[in-house]
Protein backbone atom coordinates (compact mmCIF):
# COMPACT_ATOMS: atom_id res chain seq x y z
CA UNK A 1 0.00 0.00 0.00
CA UNK A 2 1.24 3.43 -0.87
CA UNK A 3 1.98 5.95 1.82
CA UNK A 4 -0.50 8.82 2.12
CA UNK A 5 1.50 12.08 1.95
CA UNK A 6 -1.38 14.52 2.28
CA UNK A 7 -4.71 14.04 3.91
CA UNK A 8 -7.11 17.01 4.08
CA UNK A 9 -10.37 16.59 6.00
CA UNK A 10 -13.18 19.14 5.94
CA UNK A 11 -10.78 21.99 5.33
CA UNK A 12 -12.12 25.54 5.32
CA UNK A 13 -10.11 28.66 4.72
CA UNK A 14 -11.92 31.89 5.41
CA UNK A 15 -10.37 35.33 4.96
CA UNK A 16 -11.76 38.38 6.63
CA UNK A 17 -10.95 41.55 4.77
CA UNK A 18 -12.47 44.89 5.75
CA UNK A 19 -15.42 43.14 7.30
CA UNK A 20 -16.27 40.94 4.30
CA UNK A 21 -15.76 37.23 4.61
CA UNK A 22 -14.23 35.33 1.71
CA UNK A 23 -14.50 31.57 1.75
CA UNK A 24 -11.41 30.60 -0.24
CA UNK A 25 -11.72 26.89 0.55
CA UNK A 26 -15.01 25.24 1.42
CA UNK A 27 -15.06 21.86 2.99
CA UNK A 28 -12.20 20.31 1.06
CA UNK A 29 -11.30 16.67 1.70
CA UNK A 30 -8.67 14.84 -0.33
CA UNK A 31 -5.78 12.40 -0.14
CA UNK A 32 -2.56 12.45 -2.15
CA UNK A 33 -0.35 9.38 -2.08
CA UNK A 34 3.37 9.00 -2.52
CA UNK A 35 4.47 9.03 -6.17
CA UNK A 36 1.34 10.66 -7.57
CA UNK A 37 1.34 13.24 -10.36
CA UNK A 38 -1.51 15.63 -9.59
CA UNK A 39 -2.71 18.75 -11.34
CA UNK A 40 -4.81 21.24 -9.41
CA UNK A 41 -6.85 23.19 -11.93
CA UNK A 42 -9.39 25.97 -11.83
CA UNK A 43 -10.11 29.54 -12.84
CA UNK A 44 -8.42 32.36 -11.02
CA UNK A 45 -10.27 32.90 -7.77
CA UNK A 46 -11.27 29.25 -7.61
CA UNK A 47 -9.13 28.71 -4.53
CA UNK A 48 -6.41 26.67 -6.19
CA UNK A 49 -3.61 28.92 -4.93
CA UNK A 50 -5.01 28.80 -1.40
CA UNK A 51 -5.21 25.02 -1.63
CA UNK A 52 -1.59 24.90 -2.74
CA UNK A 53 -0.55 27.14 0.15
CA UNK A 54 -2.31 24.85 2.62
CA UNK A 55 -0.82 21.71 1.06
CA UNK A 56 2.58 23.43 0.93
CA UNK A 57 2.44 24.24 4.64
CA UNK A 58 2.64 27.94 3.88
CA UNK A 59 -0.77 28.47 5.41
CA UNK A 60 -2.92 26.75 7.99
CA UNK A 61 -6.66 26.15 7.54
CA UNK A 62 -9.33 28.08 9.43
CA UNK A 63 -11.13 24.81 10.18
CA UNK A 64 -10.42 21.19 9.47
CA UNK A 65 -7.42 18.92 9.57
CA UNK A 66 -4.34 18.77 7.34
CA UNK A 67 -2.01 15.82 7.81
CA UNK A 68 1.31 15.94 5.99
CA UNK A 69 3.32 12.71 6.01
CA UNK A 70 1.56 11.57 9.16
CA UNK A 71 1.80 14.91 10.97
CA UNK A 72 -1.12 17.18 11.76
CA UNK A 73 -0.03 20.67 10.73
CA UNK A 74 -3.10 22.83 11.32
CA UNK A 75 -1.91 23.86 14.78
CA UNK A 76 1.83 24.14 14.11
CA UNK A 77 3.93 27.26 14.67
CA UNK A 78 5.70 29.11 11.85
CA UNK A 79 9.10 27.56 12.45
CA UNK A 80 7.76 23.99 12.60
CA UNK A 81 6.01 24.59 9.29
CA UNK A 82 9.26 25.97 7.87
CA UNK A 83 11.05 22.79 8.91
CA UNK A 84 8.47 20.61 7.13
CA UNK A 85 8.71 22.80 4.02
CA UNK A 86 12.46 22.60 3.75
CA UNK A 87 12.67 18.87 4.39
CA UNK A 88 9.66 17.44 2.61
CA UNK A 89 8.58 19.93 -0.03
CA UNK A 90 10.37 21.59 -2.95
CA UNK A 91 8.68 24.71 -4.31
CA UNK A 92 8.71 25.86 -7.93
CA UNK A 93 7.14 29.27 -8.55
CA UNK A 94 5.71 30.87 -11.65
CA UNK A 95 8.11 33.83 -11.41
CA UNK A 96 11.10 31.56 -10.54
CA UNK A 97 11.81 33.69 -7.41
CA UNK A 98 15.57 33.31 -7.46
CA UNK A 99 17.67 35.62 -5.30
CA UNK A 100 19.15 38.14 -7.74
CA UNK A 101 22.35 38.76 -5.80
CA UNK A 102 23.29 35.08 -5.59
CA UNK A 103 24.73 32.84 -8.31
CA UNK A 104 22.81 29.87 -9.68
CA UNK A 105 24.77 27.48 -7.46
CA UNK A 106 24.27 29.66 -4.38
CA UNK A 107 20.53 29.83 -5.07
CA UNK A 108 20.33 26.06 -5.32
CA UNK A 109 22.42 25.68 -2.16
CA UNK A 110 20.17 27.94 -0.10
CA UNK A 111 17.67 25.35 1.23
CA UNK A 112 20.61 23.19 2.33
CA UNK A 113 22.16 26.17 4.09
CA UNK A 114 18.85 26.72 5.93
CA UNK A 115 18.95 23.05 6.84
CA UNK A 116 22.29 23.52 8.55
CA UNK A 117 24.72 22.26 5.91
CA UNK A 118 28.04 24.04 5.40
CA UNK A 119 28.71 26.24 2.43
CA UNK A 120 31.21 23.99 0.62
CA UNK A 121 29.06 20.90 0.97
CA UNK A 122 25.92 22.71 -0.20
CA UNK A 123 27.62 24.27 -3.20
CA UNK A 124 29.04 20.88 -4.22
CA UNK A 125 25.61 19.25 -4.29
CA UNK A 126 24.13 22.35 -5.96
CA UNK A 127 26.62 22.00 -8.80
CA UNK A 128 25.78 18.31 -9.20
CA UNK A 129 22.09 19.13 -9.41
CA UNK A 130 22.71 21.90 -11.95
CA UNK A 131 24.74 19.48 -14.02
CA UNK A 132 21.80 17.07 -14.08
CA UNK A 133 19.64 19.74 -15.76
CA UNK A 134 22.38 20.72 -18.20
CA UNK A 135 23.42 23.95 -16.52
CA UNK A 136 26.96 22.96 -15.50
CA UNK A 137 28.33 25.94 -17.42
CA UNK A 138 25.94 28.34 -15.73
CA UNK A 139 26.70 27.63 -12.06
CA UNK A 140 28.37 30.98 -11.43
CA UNK A 141 25.88 33.06 -13.39
CA UNK A 142 23.48 35.40 -11.68
CA UNK A 143 19.76 35.01 -12.45
CA UNK A 144 19.73 38.09 -14.69
CA UNK A 145 22.34 36.42 -16.91
CA UNK A 146 20.06 33.41 -17.49
CA UNK A 147 17.07 32.90 -19.79
CA UNK A 148 13.64 32.25 -18.29
CA UNK A 149 13.88 28.53 -18.99
CA UNK A 150 17.30 28.37 -17.42
CA UNK A 151 16.09 30.27 -14.37
CA UNK A 152 13.22 27.84 -13.92
CA UNK A 153 15.62 24.89 -14.18
CA UNK A 154 17.76 26.52 -11.47
CA UNK A 155 14.58 26.88 -9.39
CA UNK A 156 13.78 23.18 -9.89
CA UNK A 157 17.29 22.29 -8.72
CA UNK A 158 16.70 24.47 -5.68
CA UNK A 159 13.45 22.58 -5.03
CA UNK A 160 15.44 19.33 -5.14
CA UNK A 161 18.26 20.54 -2.92
CA UNK A 162 17.15 18.82 0.28
CA UNK A 163 15.91 15.79 -1.67
CA UNK A 164 12.23 16.23 -0.73
CA UNK A 165 9.53 13.68 -1.57
CA UNK A 166 7.20 16.31 -2.95
CA UNK A 167 7.59 18.93 -5.68
CA UNK A 168 4.97 21.64 -5.50
CA UNK A 169 4.82 23.76 -8.64
CA UNK A 170 2.67 26.86 -9.04
CA UNK A 171 2.12 27.59 -12.76
CA UNK A 172 5.73 26.59 -13.48
CA UNK A 173 5.42 27.37 -17.21
CA UNK A 174 3.35 30.52 -16.81
CA UNK A 175 6.23 32.92 -17.50
CA UNK A 176 7.89 30.82 -20.22
CA UNK A 177 7.64 30.50 -23.99
CA UNK A 178 6.18 27.22 -25.20
CA UNK A 179 9.52 25.57 -25.94
CA UNK A 180 11.04 26.34 -22.55
CA UNK A 181 7.71 25.38 -21.02
CA UNK A 182 7.81 21.93 -22.61
CA UNK A 183 11.36 21.44 -21.37
CA UNK A 184 10.27 22.23 -17.85
CA UNK A 185 7.30 19.86 -18.09
CA UNK A 186 9.59 17.14 -19.43
CA UNK A 187 11.85 17.70 -16.47
CA UNK A 188 8.94 17.46 -14.04
CA UNK A 189 7.77 14.22 -15.64
CA UNK A 190 11.27 12.83 -15.37
CA UNK A 191 11.24 13.66 -11.67
CA UNK A 192 7.88 11.93 -11.35
CA UNK A 193 9.31 8.80 -12.99
CA UNK A 194 12.21 8.87 -10.54
CA UNK A 195 9.68 8.61 -7.72
CA UNK A 196 8.89 12.17 -6.69
CA UNK A 197 5.36 13.22 -5.93
CA UNK A 198 4.45 16.09 -8.24
CA UNK A 199 1.66 18.52 -7.45
CA UNK A 200 1.17 21.21 -10.06
CA UNK A 201 -1.20 24.15 -9.96
CA UNK A 202 -2.19 25.32 -13.44
CA UNK A 203 -4.99 26.79 -15.47
CA UNK A 204 -3.52 25.30 -18.68
CA UNK A 205 -5.78 22.42 -19.72
CA UNK A 206 -3.14 20.81 -21.97
CA UNK A 207 -0.70 20.69 -19.09
CA UNK A 208 -3.29 19.38 -16.68
CA UNK A 209 -4.24 16.53 -19.04
CA UNK A 210 -0.72 15.13 -18.85
CA UNK A 211 -1.04 14.61 -15.11
CA UNK A 212 -2.25 11.23 -13.86
CA UNK A 213 -4.90 12.91 -11.73
CA UNK A 214 -6.73 16.21 -11.87
CA UNK A 215 -8.35 18.04 -9.00
CA UNK A 216 -10.68 20.68 -10.32
CA UNK A 217 -11.71 23.56 -8.09
CA UNK A 218 -14.54 25.99 -8.40
CA UNK A 219 -15.57 28.58 -5.81
CA UNK A 220 -13.40 26.93 -3.20
CA UNK A 221 -14.85 23.46 -3.67
CA UNK A 222 -13.66 20.36 -5.49
CA UNK A 223 -16.02 19.89 -8.42
CA UNK A 224 -14.63 16.71 -9.92
CA UNK A 225 -11.68 14.44 -9.85
CA UNK B 1 23.91 31.88 8.27
CA UNK B 2 23.99 33.05 4.69
CA UNK B 3 27.07 35.26 4.86
CA UNK B 4 27.43 35.09 1.10
CA UNK B 5 24.07 36.78 0.83
CA UNK B 6 24.99 39.56 3.27
CA UNK B 7 28.22 40.28 1.40
CA UNK B 8 26.38 40.31 -1.93
CA UNK B 9 23.76 42.67 -0.55
CA UNK B 10 26.51 45.13 0.37
CA UNK B 11 27.79 44.85 -3.17
CA UNK B 12 24.37 45.45 -4.65
CA UNK B 13 24.01 48.83 -2.98
CA UNK B 14 27.61 49.96 -2.65
CA UNK B 15 26.85 53.65 -2.38
CA UNK B 16 24.05 53.25 0.13
CA UNK B 17 26.12 50.87 2.25
CA UNK B 18 29.14 53.17 2.07
CA UNK B 19 27.10 56.15 3.23
CA UNK B 20 25.69 54.22 6.15
CA UNK B 21 29.15 53.00 7.12
CA UNK B 22 30.34 56.60 6.87
CA UNK B 23 27.63 57.68 9.33
CA UNK B 24 28.66 55.09 11.90
CA UNK B 25 32.31 55.84 11.27
CA UNK B 26 31.92 59.55 12.08
CA UNK B 27 30.03 58.76 15.28
CA UNK B 28 32.53 56.20 16.51
CA UNK B 29 35.44 58.43 15.47
CA UNK B 30 34.09 61.31 17.59
CA UNK B 31 33.30 59.20 20.62
CA UNK B 32 36.62 57.36 20.55
CA UNK B 33 38.63 60.53 20.07
CA UNK B 34 36.94 62.27 22.98
CA UNK B 35 37.18 59.17 25.16
CA UNK B 36 40.88 58.93 24.39
CA UNK B 37 41.29 62.09 26.46
CA UNK B 38 39.76 60.69 29.64
CA UNK B 39 41.38 57.32 28.96
CA UNK B 40 44.77 59.07 28.82
CA UNK B 41 44.08 60.90 32.06
CA UNK B 42 43.18 57.68 33.87
CA UNK B 43 46.36 56.11 32.56
CA UNK B 44 48.48 59.13 33.52
CA UNK B 45 46.99 59.46 36.98
CA UNK B 46 47.37 55.76 37.76
CA UNK B 47 51.02 56.11 36.86
CA UNK B 48 51.41 59.23 38.90
CA UNK B 49 49.78 57.67 41.92
CA UNK B 50 52.26 54.81 41.83
CA UNK B 51 55.12 57.26 42.32
CA UNK B 52 53.47 59.56 44.85
CA UNK B 53 51.71 56.74 46.64
CA UNK B 54 51.32 57.54 50.33
CA UNK B 55 52.93 60.96 49.88
CA UNK B 56 51.40 64.41 50.26
CA UNK B 57 52.01 66.94 47.51
CA UNK B 58 52.32 70.61 48.49
CA UNK B 59 52.10 73.31 45.82
CA UNK B 60 51.37 77.02 45.44
CA UNK B 61 47.80 77.47 46.65
CA UNK B 62 46.27 79.00 43.55
CA UNK B 63 47.89 76.57 41.09
CA UNK B 64 46.48 73.14 40.54
CA UNK B 65 45.76 70.34 38.13
CA UNK B 66 48.07 69.73 35.22
CA UNK B 67 49.67 73.12 35.59
CA UNK B 68 51.40 72.10 38.79
CA UNK B 69 54.88 72.71 37.35
CA UNK B 70 54.08 76.45 37.27
CA UNK B 71 53.81 76.48 41.05
CA UNK B 72 56.33 78.58 43.02
CA UNK B 73 56.96 78.29 46.75
CA UNK B 74 59.41 79.98 49.07
CA UNK B 75 61.81 77.31 50.30
CA UNK B 76 61.69 78.82 53.80
CA UNK B 77 58.27 77.21 54.20
CA UNK B 78 59.88 73.75 54.18
CA UNK B 79 61.02 74.07 57.78
CA UNK B 80 57.54 75.30 58.81
CA UNK B 81 56.01 72.22 57.22
CA UNK B 82 58.60 69.98 58.86
CA UNK B 83 57.30 71.30 62.20
CA UNK B 84 53.81 69.86 61.69
CA UNK B 85 53.29 66.78 63.82
CA UNK B 86 53.19 63.56 61.86
CA UNK B 87 55.55 64.82 59.15
CA UNK B 88 58.46 62.41 58.76
CA UNK B 89 60.36 63.89 55.82
CA UNK B 90 59.92 66.73 53.36
CA UNK B 91 61.42 66.69 49.88
CA UNK B 92 61.60 70.09 48.17
CA UNK B 93 61.56 69.85 44.37
CA UNK B 94 62.23 72.47 41.70
CA UNK B 95 61.15 72.05 38.11
CA UNK B 96 62.85 74.25 35.58
CA UNK B 97 62.56 74.50 31.82
CA UNK B 98 66.05 74.94 30.46
CA UNK B 99 66.63 76.27 26.95
CA UNK B 100 68.21 73.62 24.78
CA UNK B 101 67.78 70.93 27.43
CA UNK B 102 64.18 70.62 28.51
CA UNK B 103 62.93 69.79 31.94
CA UNK B 104 65.40 69.79 34.80
CA UNK B 105 64.36 68.47 38.20
CA UNK B 106 66.24 69.76 41.18
CA UNK B 107 65.85 67.52 44.20
CA UNK B 108 67.63 67.02 47.49
CA UNK B 109 69.33 63.76 48.35
CA UNK B 110 66.73 63.15 51.01
CA UNK B 111 63.95 63.89 48.53
CA UNK B 112 65.37 61.34 46.18
CA UNK B 113 65.15 58.72 48.88
CA UNK B 114 61.45 59.40 49.27
CA UNK B 115 60.70 59.20 45.56
CA UNK B 116 63.13 56.45 44.65
CA UNK B 117 61.07 54.10 46.77
CA UNK B 118 59.25 53.49 43.50
CA UNK B 119 60.99 52.20 40.39
CA UNK B 120 63.43 54.93 39.53
CA UNK B 121 66.66 52.98 39.45
CA UNK B 122 69.95 53.98 37.91
CA UNK B 123 70.70 51.91 34.84
CA UNK B 124 74.16 53.15 34.10
CA UNK B 125 76.76 55.14 36.05
CA UNK B 126 75.88 56.53 39.48
CA UNK B 127 73.69 59.09 41.20
CA UNK B 128 74.68 62.76 41.39
CA UNK B 129 76.56 63.90 44.51
CA UNK B 130 75.56 66.82 46.68
CA UNK B 131 77.17 70.16 45.85
CA UNK B 132 78.59 68.85 42.56
CA UNK B 133 77.93 69.95 38.97
CA UNK B 134 76.49 66.54 38.13
CA UNK B 135 73.21 65.34 36.61
CA UNK B 136 71.40 62.04 36.16
CA UNK B 137 69.59 61.85 32.80
CA UNK B 138 66.26 60.19 32.06
CA UNK B 139 66.43 57.32 29.57
CA UNK B 140 64.47 58.94 26.73
CA UNK B 141 66.32 62.20 27.18
CA UNK B 142 69.70 60.46 26.94
CA UNK B 143 68.64 58.31 23.96
CA UNK B 144 67.13 61.19 22.00
CA UNK B 145 70.20 63.36 22.44
CA UNK B 146 72.75 60.54 22.16
CA UNK B 147 74.15 61.31 25.59
CA UNK B 148 76.28 58.77 27.41
CA UNK B 149 77.74 58.83 30.90
CA UNK B 150 80.60 61.32 30.98
CA UNK B 151 79.10 63.80 28.48
CA UNK B 152 78.80 67.43 29.41
CA UNK B 153 75.57 69.38 29.35
CA UNK B 154 74.98 73.13 29.68
CA UNK B 155 72.35 74.52 32.05
CA UNK B 156 72.04 78.25 31.39
CA UNK B 157 75.76 79.11 31.56
CA UNK B 158 77.03 76.34 33.80
CA UNK B 159 78.45 73.03 32.57
CA UNK B 160 77.31 69.82 34.26
CA UNK B 161 78.52 66.27 33.78
CA UNK B 162 76.15 63.41 33.12
CA UNK B 163 77.16 60.85 35.75
CA UNK B 164 74.27 58.44 35.41
CA UNK B 165 71.29 57.40 33.31
CA UNK B 166 67.99 56.25 34.85
CA UNK B 167 66.12 53.14 33.86
CA UNK B 168 63.11 53.79 31.67
CA UNK B 169 60.03 54.41 33.87
CA UNK B 170 57.45 54.78 31.09
CA UNK B 171 56.59 58.24 32.39
CA UNK B 172 57.39 60.96 29.94
CA UNK B 173 57.97 63.63 32.61
CA UNK B 174 60.72 61.55 34.23
CA UNK B 175 62.21 59.77 31.21
CA UNK B 176 62.55 63.01 29.30
CA UNK B 177 64.15 65.08 32.06
CA UNK B 178 67.41 65.44 33.95
CA UNK B 179 67.82 65.26 37.74
CA UNK B 180 70.34 67.18 39.75
CA UNK B 181 71.04 68.51 43.22
CA UNK B 182 68.47 71.15 44.19
CA UNK B 183 70.89 73.94 45.25
CA UNK B 184 72.84 73.48 42.02
CA UNK B 185 69.72 73.95 39.88
CA UNK B 186 68.67 76.95 41.98
CA UNK B 187 72.11 78.52 41.46
CA UNK B 188 72.23 77.79 37.74
CA UNK B 189 68.75 79.19 37.08
CA UNK B 190 68.95 82.08 39.54
CA UNK B 191 65.93 80.79 41.46
CA UNK B 192 67.51 81.07 44.86
CA UNK B 193 65.34 79.73 47.70
CA UNK B 194 62.50 78.93 45.26
CA UNK B 195 60.96 75.51 44.82
CA UNK B 196 58.05 74.16 42.78
CA UNK B 197 56.61 71.73 45.27
CA UNK B 198 57.23 69.67 48.35
CA UNK B 199 56.61 65.97 48.75
CA UNK B 200 55.84 65.02 52.34
CA UNK B 201 56.27 61.56 53.76
CA UNK B 202 54.04 61.10 56.81
CA UNK B 203 55.23 59.11 59.81
CA UNK B 204 52.36 56.74 59.24
CA UNK B 205 49.72 56.65 56.47
CA UNK B 206 46.98 57.57 59.00
CA UNK B 207 48.63 60.98 59.51
CA UNK B 208 48.20 61.99 55.86
CA UNK B 209 44.71 63.47 56.18
CA UNK B 210 45.67 65.42 59.30
CA UNK B 211 48.79 66.89 57.65
CA UNK B 212 46.80 67.86 54.55
CA UNK B 213 44.24 69.59 56.77
CA UNK B 214 46.86 71.35 58.87
CA UNK B 215 48.64 72.81 55.83
CA UNK B 216 45.45 73.91 54.12
CA UNK B 217 44.18 75.58 57.33
CA UNK B 218 47.37 77.31 58.47
CA UNK B 219 49.12 78.43 55.28
CA UNK B 220 47.66 80.85 52.74
CA UNK B 221 50.33 80.55 50.12
CA UNK B 222 50.50 76.74 49.83
CA UNK B 223 48.00 73.92 49.46
CA UNK B 224 48.38 70.21 50.19
CA UNK B 225 46.84 67.17 48.54
CA UNK B 226 47.09 63.56 49.59
CA UNK B 227 47.16 61.05 46.73
CA UNK B 228 43.62 60.24 47.77
CA UNK B 229 42.43 63.80 47.25
CA UNK B 230 44.35 63.99 43.96
CA UNK B 231 42.37 60.95 42.92
CA UNK B 232 39.15 62.61 44.03
CA UNK B 233 39.79 65.81 42.11
CA UNK B 234 40.78 63.82 39.04
CA UNK B 235 37.62 61.77 39.39
CA UNK B 236 35.58 64.98 39.56
CA UNK B 237 37.15 66.15 36.35
CA UNK B 238 36.69 62.76 34.74
CA UNK B 239 33.06 62.83 35.78
CA UNK B 240 32.53 65.98 33.78
CA UNK B 241 34.48 64.59 30.85
CA UNK B 242 32.50 61.39 30.99
CA UNK B 243 29.27 63.37 30.92
CA UNK B 244 30.50 65.03 27.74
CA UNK B 245 31.54 61.68 26.29
CA UNK B 246 28.22 60.19 27.26
CA UNK B 247 26.31 63.03 25.60
CA UNK B 248 28.39 62.74 22.44
CA UNK B 249 28.10 58.97 22.51
CA UNK B 250 24.33 59.11 22.83
CA UNK B 251 24.03 61.50 19.92
CA UNK B 252 26.36 59.38 17.81
CA UNK B 253 24.45 56.23 18.73
CA UNK B 254 21.11 57.83 18.01
CA UNK B 255 22.14 59.20 14.63
CA UNK B 256 23.96 56.12 13.39
CA UNK B 257 21.22 53.95 14.83
CA UNK B 258 18.55 55.85 12.92
CA UNK B 259 20.60 55.75 9.72
CA UNK B 260 21.15 52.01 9.98
CA UNK B 261 17.54 51.33 10.88
CA UNK B 262 16.34 53.41 7.95
CA UNK B 263 18.58 51.61 5.49
CA UNK B 264 17.63 48.21 6.87
CA UNK B 265 13.90 48.97 6.72
CA UNK B 266 14.31 49.99 3.08
CA UNK B 267 16.38 46.87 2.42
CA UNK B 268 13.76 44.60 3.99
CA UNK B 269 11.01 46.28 1.98
CA UNK B 270 12.98 45.89 -1.24
CA UNK B 271 13.68 42.25 -0.51
CA UNK B 272 10.16 41.30 0.56
CA UNK B 273 9.81 38.83 -2.26
CA UNK B 274 13.24 37.31 -1.64
CA UNK B 275 12.58 37.02 2.07
CA UNK B 276 9.19 35.46 1.30
CA UNK B 277 10.87 33.00 -1.05
CA UNK B 278 13.46 32.11 1.57
CA UNK B 279 10.70 31.44 4.08
CA UNK B 280 8.74 29.40 1.54
CA UNK B 281 11.72 27.16 0.85
CA UNK B 282 12.29 26.59 4.53
CA UNK B 283 14.03 29.47 6.32
CA UNK B 284 12.74 29.80 9.87
CA UNK B 285 11.71 33.16 11.30
CA UNK B 286 14.81 33.03 13.46
CA UNK B 287 17.11 32.48 10.49
CA UNK B 288 15.61 35.49 8.71
CA UNK B 289 15.79 37.58 11.88
CA UNK B 290 19.42 36.68 12.45
CA UNK B 291 20.49 37.33 8.89
CA UNK B 292 19.00 40.85 8.90
CA UNK B 293 20.44 41.48 12.35
CA UNK B 294 23.86 40.27 11.19
CA UNK B 295 23.68 42.55 8.19
CA UNK B 296 22.97 45.57 10.36
CA UNK B 297 25.69 44.61 12.86
CA UNK B 298 28.17 44.12 10.01
CA UNK B 299 27.49 47.62 8.68
CA UNK B 300 27.95 49.06 12.15
CA UNK B 301 31.10 47.04 12.83
CA UNK B 302 32.71 48.07 9.56
CA UNK B 303 32.02 51.71 10.37
CA UNK B 304 33.39 51.22 13.88
CA UNK B 305 36.64 49.63 12.75
CA UNK B 306 37.34 52.50 10.36
CA UNK B 307 36.21 55.05 12.97
CA UNK B 308 38.53 53.59 15.61
CA UNK B 309 41.43 53.56 13.15
CA UNK B 310 40.81 57.22 12.34
CA UNK B 311 40.50 58.16 16.02
CA UNK B 312 44.25 57.59 16.39
CA UNK B 313 44.48 60.71 14.23
CA UNK B 314 41.84 62.37 16.42
CA UNK B 315 43.84 61.63 19.56
CA UNK B 316 47.01 62.94 17.90
CA UNK B 317 45.11 66.12 17.06
CA UNK B 318 43.90 66.55 20.65
CA UNK B 319 47.48 66.05 21.85
CA UNK B 320 48.77 68.61 19.38
CA UNK B 321 46.58 71.32 20.94
CA UNK B 322 47.37 70.33 24.54
CA UNK B 323 50.48 71.29 26.45
CA UNK B 324 51.24 67.64 27.07
CA UNK B 325 50.25 64.46 25.24
CA UNK B 326 47.34 63.20 27.32
CA UNK B 327 44.95 61.58 24.82
CA UNK B 328 45.59 57.87 24.56
CA UNK B 329 43.87 55.09 22.65
CA UNK B 330 44.23 51.92 24.66
CA UNK B 331 43.17 48.43 23.53
CA UNK B 332 40.44 48.68 26.16
CA UNK B 333 39.07 51.84 24.54
CA UNK B 334 39.21 50.27 21.08
CA UNK B 335 37.31 47.25 22.30
CA UNK B 336 34.79 49.49 24.05
CA UNK B 337 34.10 51.48 20.88
CA UNK B 338 33.70 48.36 18.79
CA UNK B 339 31.35 46.74 21.29
CA UNK B 340 29.41 49.99 21.44
CA UNK B 341 28.99 49.91 17.65
CA UNK B 342 27.95 46.26 17.75
CA UNK B 343 25.27 47.22 20.22
CA UNK B 344 24.10 50.10 18.02
CA UNK B 345 23.95 47.74 15.03
CA UNK B 346 22.04 45.12 16.99
CA UNK B 347 19.54 47.52 18.51
CA UNK B 348 18.84 49.36 15.27
CA UNK B 349 18.58 46.07 13.40
CA UNK B 350 15.94 44.59 15.70
CA UNK B 351 12.95 46.42 14.25
CA UNK B 352 13.72 45.73 10.56
CA UNK B 353 14.77 42.17 11.40
CA UNK B 354 11.49 41.54 13.18
CA UNK B 355 9.59 43.04 10.27
CA UNK B 356 11.42 40.67 7.96
CA UNK B 357 10.86 37.65 10.19
CA UNK B 358 7.15 38.39 10.48
CA UNK B 359 6.63 38.74 6.73
CA UNK B 360 3.93 36.37 5.56
CA UNK B 361 5.52 34.27 2.81
CA UNK B 362 2.23 34.11 0.87
CA UNK B 363 1.80 37.89 0.98
CA UNK B 364 5.39 38.58 0.00
CA UNK B 365 5.35 36.02 -2.82
CA UNK B 366 2.34 37.76 -4.24
CA UNK B 367 4.15 41.10 -4.00
CA UNK B 368 5.72 42.07 -7.31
Amino acid sequence: MKKVLFELKDVWKIYCMKGTETQALRDISLKIENGEYVAIVGQSGSGKSTLMHVIGCLDTPTRGSVVVDGKEISQLEDDDLAKIRREKIGFVFQAFNLIDSLTAAENVAMPMRFNGYGKAESIKRAKELLKRVGLEKRVDHKPNQLSGGEQQRVAICRALANDPEIILADEPTGNLDSRSGSEIIALMEELHKSGKTIIMVTHDQNLAKRAKRQIKLKDGQIVNE
Amino acid sequence: MLWENIVREFGRHKFRTALTILGVMIGIFLVTSVSSFSEGIIYYVNDQIKITSGLITVHQSDIAGFNIQASEIDQALVSDVEGISGVEKVAPILYANIDGVGTAIGISKEGENILRGVNMEIEEGRDFSEGQKEVVAGKTFADNNNYVVGDLIKIENTEFEIVGILQKTGRNDIDNAINLDLPELQDATGKKDMITLMMIQPSSPEDADFIEQAINDNFDEIAAMTDKSIMNSVNDMLGQLNALTFALGSIAALISGIVIMNVMIIAVRERRREIGTMKAIGATNRQILLSILMESISISLLGAVIGVALSFGGAAFINSILFSPIALITPRLMLQSILFATLIGAVSGILPARQAAKLDPIESLRYE
